[in-house]
């Protein structure tokens, strides 16, 4: 089993099909991700990255394919290996999604209080205070997330993501929101993850993440995998600013497209 | 706001433990009122069927409840044994020749199964046997008065036990009215020695007292209708007073009908057509049908309330009817007097009639 | 025709078999709740102050209404038919096994089972509900656990409060307006009154408690992503869980008198 484990993939997507409402959102995606890989997901919205994202983190099921994190299938994880699973893997919300009824504190407090009993609550406190000053956040941990900015909601959010120092994280968008100044910190934090390995799944369409973090580029669009290729080849066959230009210019026909599909379908 | 927040533990609990303080207190408190901690006493009894004895049905002393029957079970000689418990507060009825009386109710209303406590001053030991009244060694403990036995409180049985004088002062007053007559038959014999005149005015004044201690009656009897006849003895017993003062009116060989004999040396004397003694016979022909009437109802178990109303309506009337005889007999024309016009009363028996069966 | 109805019979089946599930996992959460203390405990402890604290005065003014309405009638109008005794019995069935604890569920329906769906119904909005998850927290364990069990002992306590209220409270207020006997009426009142009863109303609330909690967690649940179905999801916990209450409600009498 052990033997098993280690020569699978960290994260692997099996033909994965989603739908909501009739309508598809993923059709038949597979990706493979291994460990220490840093993955962009580009692709105009509505194009079913942020679904393929949550697929991929077990937050919302497929409608058909599977998912296996570290060889097993997180759709029928256990109860042990579903903590196991949580522990390793966090997830960065592109809209913050901070629990409103909690303090600031609470929100980083509480992934610490269940993955690492052994922590007091001084030294929880002191954790959640350190990652929060090193992506810029400076207020009193004690207020409720309601009297943040967008922009702070956002960095509490990744900090959360970031607090129990795992293996696997899924960033969707994490520069959304984000003043020049703030991106700045989150880049010094993410090349502390780059320097301990950790393998990032970010959807982003900011170029300039993408060129500073990214190994491998997907795009996704029309809830398939249109493009999959290492970020050298990328860079190589066109350049980064080409192949962004050239993704960019596709989204934008992409979202025309639905545009007009939609308004047909209204018809 | 920040005030609860900061004592939301403290107030949770105090409403919580608040909550579960009454809780166990009221549950004593109905533990106490209802009795679960006392000691109960266990005793055995035997029933013919278990119709009216189920577990649960109370054991009444005096209208109080004494103990409960727990348990029934049909024995193999076919009678019903019971198992029943006495309140330790009430042990003290439990002795020697202590007796269980299973009472039917009037009108359906179910049954009591009485406890009487025995004449002894012997305590009866726990699961002792305790007999029934239905028994014969019931009966016999009840015949030697051993047992305690309460009069029933019952507004029939007050009411009968206030009929039973009345009529017994009625029959004194018949008694009188046979010394008046024999009394008038020796003065007109020329036997007697004191004033004629004060001899009926005597009589006729004992009989005046009656109506009121009737109309008493009549009250009586509309408060009775509400409940239902019972105890029949008691009944008896009036119907038997009745038949003596009845025998001792209608008796052939007394002196009433040889005064009022048409022939005889009074009827000579008064000369009023027979009417004195026609109204004496009407009144002996009305007594006894009111005696026949209760008797009929005590033979039958009859627990219908308006035919005694009527019974004692109709020996109303007799004694009324008495009363305007004795008046005549006052009045008449050796005295220079006449029966006064009597003011017509209301008659009880059609007012109850028509609230009866209207 | 017939194919619509097929698929609208399948879909109700499996939502009612989603439902059935969804309320299997909430008692088998509910049961390990008690093997180990986690975060929930705060949560539970604010369910009980807002659904059970603050529902006090509101439960207190209507029991202490409907007894005082019971105790007026009762000693006015039942010794007419020679029946006064009958007004502890008519009190311990009105207050204590039927309308008490009806009546309690009510209220906290009208107050708690809209809070927890539309604030559940917030959260999975907000994508609170994920954020959950995607640190390993079971919401059913986290959110709803807590609200079910706070719900249950609130209307349990409530219930206990109903009586007294009811029982006593309404006593003091008749005081004012027709005095009777305390001790007669105490006395009555707890010779008509049997463990069974006190045990069916706590019963009923306990039942109540977990068909209103769980409801109102389901029907927050519900919701996909936009926040005009949060009001919805509070309305349709309203209705579900006021007509499964009755219908529990008659269910346990008929279960008692049956």
């Amino acid at each position: 089993m052990n033997a098993d484990t280690r020569s699978a993939p960290l994260l692997e997507l099996r033909g994965i099909s989603a739908s909501s409402g009739g309508s598809e959102i993923l059709e038949d995606v597979s990706l493979s991700i291994e460990r220490g890989e840093r993955i962009a997901v580009m692709g105009p919205s509505g194009s079913g990255k942020s679904t393929l994202l949550k697929v991929a983190a077990g937050l919302e099921p497929a409608g058909s394919g599977h998912a296996f994190f570290d060889g097993r299938d997180i759709a029928t994880l256990g109860q042990r290996d579903e903590l196991d699973f949580r522990k390793r893997a966090s997830f960065g919300f592109q809209d913050g999604a901070l629990w409103e009824n909690q303090t600031v504190l609470n929100n980083l407090a509480l992934p610490l209080r269940i993955h690492r009993p052994q922590l007091s609550e001084s030294d929880i406190a002191e954790r959640s205070r350190a990652l929060l000053s090193r992506l810029g956040f400076t207020d009193s941990l004690g207020v409720r997330p309601a009297t943040l900015s967008m922009g702070e909601r956002k960095i509490v959010s990744i900090a959360r993501a970031l607090v129990l120092d795992p293996e696997l994280v899924f960033l969707d968008d994490p520069t959304g929101h984000l003043d020049e100044d703030a991106r700045d910190r989150l880049y010094s934090v993410v090349d502390a993850l780059v320097r301990k390995g950790t393998t990032i799944v970010a959807v982003t369409n900011n170029t300039g993440f993408v060129r500073r973090f990214a190994l491998r580029l997907v795009v996704v669009a029309n809830g398939r995998v249109t493009y999959d290729a290492p970020m050298a080849v990328a860079m190589a066959a066109e350049g980064i600013e080409t192949a962004a230009r050239s993704v960019v210019a596709r989204l934008k026909r992409y979202a025309e497209r639905d545009r007009l599909d939609e308004i047909e379908e209204k018809r | 706001m920040k005030f609860r927040m900061r004592h939301a533990d403290r107030i949770v609990g105090v409403f919580t433990l608040l909550a579960f303080v009454l809780l166990v207190g009221v549950l004593i408190l109905m533990g106490a009122n209802q009795r679960w901690f006392s000691k109960n006493y266990t005793y055995f009894a035997q029933f013919p069927t278990a119709g009216s004895v189920q577990p649960g049905t109370a054991i009444l002393h005096k209208g109080f409840q004494v103990g409960t029957i727990r348990r029934v079970s049909l024995n193999e000689a076919g009678s019903v044994d019971a198992e029943f418990s006495i309140q330790d507060s009430y042990i003290h009825l439990m002795r020697t020749h202590s007796l269980l009386e299973l009472v039917t109710l009037p009108l359906g209303l179910g049954s009591q199964l009485l406890l009487h406590a025995g004449r002894s001053l012997e305590p009866l030991p726990e699961e002792s046997f305790v007999p029934t009244a239905a028994t014969v060694e019931g009966q016999d403990l009840i015949e030697l008065e051993l047992v305690d036995i309460p009069p029933k409180d019952d507004t029939i049985t007050r009411l009968l036990s206030n009929v039973n004088p009345l009529l017994e002062a009625t029959s004194k007053t018949v008694t009188t009215l046979n010394r008046t007559l024999t009394e008038l038959n020796r003065a007109l014999a020329g036997q007697s020695e004191g004033p004629l005149g004060d001899i009926i005015s005597d009589a006729s004044a004992a009989v005046a007292r009656l109506p009121p201690t009737l109309d008493g009656i009549n009250e009586m009897v509309v408060e009775a209708r509400d409940s239902a006849v019972a105890l029949l003895d008691s009944a008896n017993a009036i119907a038997d007073n009745l038949e003596t003062m009845s025998a001792s009116f209608a008796d052939p060989t007394g002196l009433v009908p040889k005064l009022l004999d048409p022939k005889g040396s009074l009827a000579t004397f008064l000369d009023d057509k027979n009417a004195l003694y026609n109204r004496v016979m009407t009144m002996l022909v009305e007594a006894e049908r009111s005696v026949r009437s209760l008797r009929e109802i005590s033979a039958s178990l009859s627990a219908e309330m308006p035919k005694l109303a009527v019974v004692l309506e109709e020996g109303k009337t007799a004694l009324v009817s008495a009363q305007d005889v004795l008046e005549g007999l006052k009045n008449n024309p050796l005295l220079k007097g006449g029966i006064t016009e009597r003011e017509e009363q209301d008659s009880l028996y059609s007012s109850m009639r028509e609230g009866a069966f209207e | 025709m017939i194919e619509r109805i097929g698929a609208s019979v399948r879909e109700k089946a499996s939502s009612f078999l989603y439902a059935l599930a969804f309320f299997g996992r909430v008692i088998d959460r509910s049961l390990r709740f008690f093997r180990r203390r986690q975060v929930g405990y705060k949560v539970l402890v604010f369910q009980i102050l807002f659904t059970g604290v603050e529902a006090l005065l509101v439960n207190a003014v209507m029991a202490m209404a409907i007894g005082a309405a019971i105790i007026v009638i009762g000693s006015s109008l039942l010794p007419q038919f020679g029946q006064s005794r009958l007004m502890y019995d008519i009190m311990v069935i009105v207050i204590t096994k039927e309308l008490g604890p009806l009546l309690t569920a009510f209220i906290v329906i009208a107050r708690s089972g809209t809070a927890i769906a539309t604030e559940l119904a917030g959260m999975v909005v907000g994508h609170e509900i994920e954020a959950y998850i995607s640190v390993g927290v079971d919401p059913i364990s986290f959110l709803v656990v807590p609200r079910v069990l706070g719900m249950v002992s609130s209307l349990v306590l409530l219930s206990i409060y109903f009586n007294l209220f009811g029982l006593l409270g309404s006593f003091l207020v008749v005081q004012l307006i027709k005095p009777i006997a305390f001790a007669e009426y105490f006395q009555s009142l707890l010779a008509a009154l049997a463990p069974g009863d006190i045990l069916s109303g706590m019963a009923k609330s306990l039942v109540f408690g977990v068909i209103v909690s769980t409801v109102a967690s389901y029907q927050g649940f519900s919701v996909g992503r936009a926040s005009t179905e949060i009001p919805v999801a509070g309305i349709k916990a309203v209705g579900q869980s006021f007509v499964l209450c009755i219908f529990a409600d008659v269910l346990i009498t008929l279960a008692q008198y049956a």
